[in-house]
């Protein structure tokens, strides 16, 4: 039985049931936000290093977090943002420029154990690789967690006009690529 | 709200090729990673941010202040160089001492004994004059400034941006300032025209001007040649080397006498007298 988030909210307020209530909800929460952070990252290794930043910074940021928005909202926001900050710091490192770094994953793709290059869904996945960050974080909310424009926007702090035209040019750009390759 | 079949929709809409692309994400996972995730992160929250839960004493934050107020009022701040453990450990409530005192009487014993000392005299020892201005704060603040601050800053964040523009410093009246910038013209115009003159007029002897004299002669009228003429016969008398020059260096004139035998230039020698300094081949 699912417990609703205000339920695990009121929990995890509670020092009692604080720690079972923080269980509850990565149990409730982590595949969806491990997959929306592998589709960024690709690498499996990667994913799961982000994915438990994502919980800390959900451990230390619970406490004060404000009901005005609902938790799956603001979880999103969170792995979104260190989705967006990890991959920053693996170009620092690898001083590489944006688009070098983006062919980078493009690389981890090809060099997944089950990548297929007939298959249209890899292709579609390096044809979201060569897509700027941001429009891919769009199109992956969109596409794959079908997330409504209107929480997208609390997601993304971006107006809902501004996703929509994002969101069209990603699949323009996904289906040149795909066309084309 | 929305429904799967309107982001469907939408797809479609925008690209059938891409709306017809299956929405599985090839990326596989272990079948039981998602089962230890939990304990995973749990165990990295006690391992790398221990401990798991930081607590205080009840009553801690609001006891802190006066705690710290009466041991500067009681003078206790001469303690502070004995140690930096004492300094630390005084201004506590007394719910820490009674905690740690049920925890470990021992502890709660060596809470109040600074384990670094100075020896007595150190400091004066180093310099008398430090020793003297030690714990003294040469600044001050206005009477009451920290009482009315927050007030203050209250009033401030609520001012429009405008008038939290920065002051702008003129750099200088123009009215004064006019005649600095007229002589500095003057100044820079003198320098040129010098400058100019210098270039053009004294150098006129590598670019000498000409004037067509064949032209502009005939509009004399004989009156003012004869003027002329009675004025210059002074200077025509004296000998004078007003020839045009070239400027010849030895190369020019080797390459124009190379080819002149030295007989016919010991003739011409002979013929012209003597100049000395003329170049040969």
């Amino acid at each position: 039985m699912t417990i609703h988030d205000t339920e695990l909210l009121l929990q995890f307020r509670d020092p009692e049931t604080k720690e079972r209530a923080f269980t509850a909800i990565i149990r409730k929460y982590q595949e969806k936000l491990y997959w929306h952070i592998r589709r960024m990252v690709v690498e499996h290794e990667d994913a799961n290093d982000v994915l438990q930043n994502v919980f800390i910074r959900v451990w230390n940021g619970l406490e004060n977090f404000r009901e005005d928005s609902q938790l799956y909202t603001w979880l999103y926001r969170i792995a979104t943002n260190e989705c967006l900050s990890y991959l920053e710091q693996q170009r620092r490192k690898s001083a590489l420029p944006l688009d070098e770094s983006e062919s980078g994953l493009s690389n981890k793709i090809v060099a997944d154990k089950y990548f297929d290059p007939n298959k249209l869904e890899w292709k579609l996945q390096l044809a979201i690789q060569q897509l700027p960050e941001k429009q891919r974080v769009v199109f992956t909310l969109r596409y794959y967690d079908e997330m409504p424009y209107e929480e997208m926007s609390r997601v993304l702090d971006t107006s809902e006009g501004a996703l929509k035209a994002s969101y069209h040019h990603a699949v323009k750009k996904i289906e040149d690529y795909i066309l084309n390759h | 709200m929305y429904s799967k079949n309107d982001i469907s929709e939408e797809l479609m809409s925008l690209s059938e090729l891409v709306a017809t692309i299956s929405r599985q994400t090839p990326y596989r996972v272990a079948d039981d990673y998602f089962s230890d995730v939990p304990a995973r992160v749990l165990l990295r929250l006690k391992t790398q941010h221990k401990p798991l839960t930081f607590s205080v004493p009840e009553g801690y934050f609001e006891g802190f202040a006066q705690g710290l107020m009466a041991r500067i009022k009681a003078g206790a701040g001469k303690e502070a160089g004995a140690g930096a453990e004492n300094a630390a450990a005084s201004p506590l409530p007394e719910g820490v001492d009674t905690e740690l005192a049920a925890l470990s009487p021992l502890l709660a014993q060596l809470r109040h004994i600074g384990t670094y000392q100075a020896p007595d005299g150190y400091f004066e020892e180093i310099s008398p004059i430090l020793a003297l201005t030690r714990g003294k704060n040469p600044y001050s603040v206005p009477e009451k400034y920290f009482h009315q601050l927050p007030a203050e800053i209250e009033a401030r964040v609520g001012e429009p941006l405008e008038k939290q523009q920065g002051k702008v410093i003129t750099l200088g009246s123009r009215r004064t300032n006019w005649w600095k910038y007229s002589a500095a013209a003057v100044v820079a115009g003198l320098i040129v025209t010098i400058g100019w003159l210098r270039l053009h007029v004294s150098g006129g002897d590598s670019h000498p001007v000409s004037v067509d004299i064949t032209a502009t002669l005939p509009k004399v009228s004989d009156q003012e040649l004869q003027n002329f003429l009675a004025d210059q016969d002074t200077t025509l008398a004296q000998p004078t080397n007003n020839t045009a020059t070239l400027d010849f260096n030895d190369g020019n004139v080797r390459s124009l006498l190379g080819d002149v035998p030295d007989g016919e230039l010991k003739q011409y020698m002979e013929e012209h007298g003597g100049s000395n300094d003329m170049a040969t081949n």
